[in-house]
C-alpha cells in the first residue's frame, strides 16, 4: 500500500488528534466540576476570611476594640463547613461519573493527592509560620498542579499557572498583613480555580 | 520495505485505534462513549469493531455493571505493537525514507 507524504502527514496528525481529544476527555469526565467546587469553596471561604480580618483590622485601627471574636470565629467556622461540602460533592461529582469509563484516569487524582500530601509534611517541617505565609503558599499549590498538567495536557494551564503564581507572589508583598490579601487570593486562587474547572469541562468535551 | 497495515489505515479504524491507544494498558472504553468521540453511528462502529477484533487488535467485553448490559473495548498487546508500526511507517514515509 502506497501513500504520499501529505497523505501520510495527515494520517499522522489524526492519531496525535484523537489521541489527545480520548485523553482530555477522560480527564474532563472528574477534573472539571471538581475544579469548579473546589474553586467555589475556595473564594467563599477566602472572602469569608477576607471579611473577618477586614473588620477585625478596622476595629483594631479605629480602636473601637482590640479583637472582635465574632468576625474571626466566621473564619473559624467557615472553613470546616465549606470543606465537608466539597468533600462530598466531589464524591457525589465522582461516583455520577464514573459510568462513563470502565477503570477512571487515576493519575491526576493521585497527582493532586501526593501534592497535598506532600506539601502538608512540609507544612508540619516548616512550622511556625503566619497566616500570609500560609495562604499564598496554599493558593500557589494548585497553580504549580497546573503547571505540571499544563506540561501533559494543555499549554493554556501551563501559561495561567506561571501568571497565577507570579500574581500571587506579589500580592503576597503588595499585601502583606493587610486584609486586602485574603480577597486577592479569593479572586486569583479561588476564582482561577473555579474558572478553570469551566474551561476544562467545555474546551475539553469538544 | 515495511509495508503500511491497510487494515489500520481506514479511517475510522485509525481513529478507534488511536483512541484506544491514548489508555493505559488494561483500560477499557465504553462504547457509547468512544461513538461520542468519534461521532459515528452504532452501526458503523461495531462492523469496524468487529474487524478489529477479528484480527485481535482489540477485545470487546460485554458485560452488566449495576444490571445494564455495557460493551467496553480496549488495545491488546497485538493491538498496540500494530498502531506502533503503522505509526513508524508513516514516519519513514514523511521522512522519506519509504513509500
Amino acid at each position: 500500500m502506497e501513500i504520499s507524504k501529505e497523505h501520510a502527514q495527515d494520517s499522522l496528525s489524526q492519531t496525535e488528534n484523537v489521541a489527545m481529544q480520548t485523553r482530555r476527555r477522560i480527564a474532563a469526565g472528574c477534573t472539571g466540576p471538581i475544579l469548579t467546587i473546589w474553586g467555589t469553596i475556595w473564594f467563599v471561604a477566602y472572602l469569608g476570611t477576607y471579611l473577618s480580618y477586614f473588620f477585625e483590622w478596622q476595629a483594631y485601627h479605629l480602636q473601637i476594640g482590640s479583637r472582635i471574636g465574632a468576625t474571626i470565629s466566621i473564619a473559624s467556622l467557615v472553613w470546616p463547613v465549606l470543606i465537608t461540602v466539597g468533600v462530598f460533592a466531589s464524591w457525589f461529582v465522582s461516583t455520577r461519573k464514573s459510568p462513563i469509563l470502565y477503570i477512571h484516569n487515576k493519575r491526576f487524582g493521585l497527582t493532586w493527592l501526593i501534592l497535598f500530601l506532600y506539601s502538608n509534611v512540609w507544612l508540619v517541617l516548616l512550622a511556625p509560620w503566619n497566616e500570609y505565609q500560609i495562604g499564598a503558599f496554599a493558593a500557589s499549590l494548585p497553580m504549580f498542579a497546573y503547571i505540571v498538567m499544563g506540561l501533559w495536557m494543555d499549554r493554556f494551564l501551563l501559561w495561567l499557572g506561571m501568571v497565577v503564581t507570579v500574581l500571587i507572589i506579589a500580592g503576597f508583598f503588595l499585601f502583606h498583613f493587610q486584609p486586602l490579601f485574603w480577597l486577592w487570593v479569593a479572586v486569583l486562587g479561588g476564582g482561577t480555580v473555579a474558572g478553570t474547572g469551566f474551561y476544562i469541562q467545555i474546551r475539553w468535551r469538544c | 520495505m515495511a509495508e503500511l497495515d491497510s487494515t489500520i489505515h481506514q479511517p475510522v479504524r485509525l481513529q478507534i485505534l488511536s483512541s484506544l491507544i491514548a489508555l493505559n494498558a488494561g483500560e477499557k472504553v465504553d462504547f457509547t462513549y468512544l461513538r461520542k468521540v468519534l461521532n459515528v453511528t452504532d452501526g458503523n462502529l461495531g462492523a469496524h469493531l468487529t474487524k478489529l477484533e477479528n484480527l485481535g487488535y482489540i477485545e470487546v467485553d460485554k458485560t452488566f455493571v449495576a444490571r445494564k448490559p455495557r460493551t467496553f473495548i480496549n488495545a491488546t498487546d497485538k493491538g498496540r505493537d500494530a498502531f506502533d508500526k503503522y505509526i513508524t511507517v508513516l514516519k519513514q514515509i514523511i521522512e522519506g525514507e519509504n513509500r
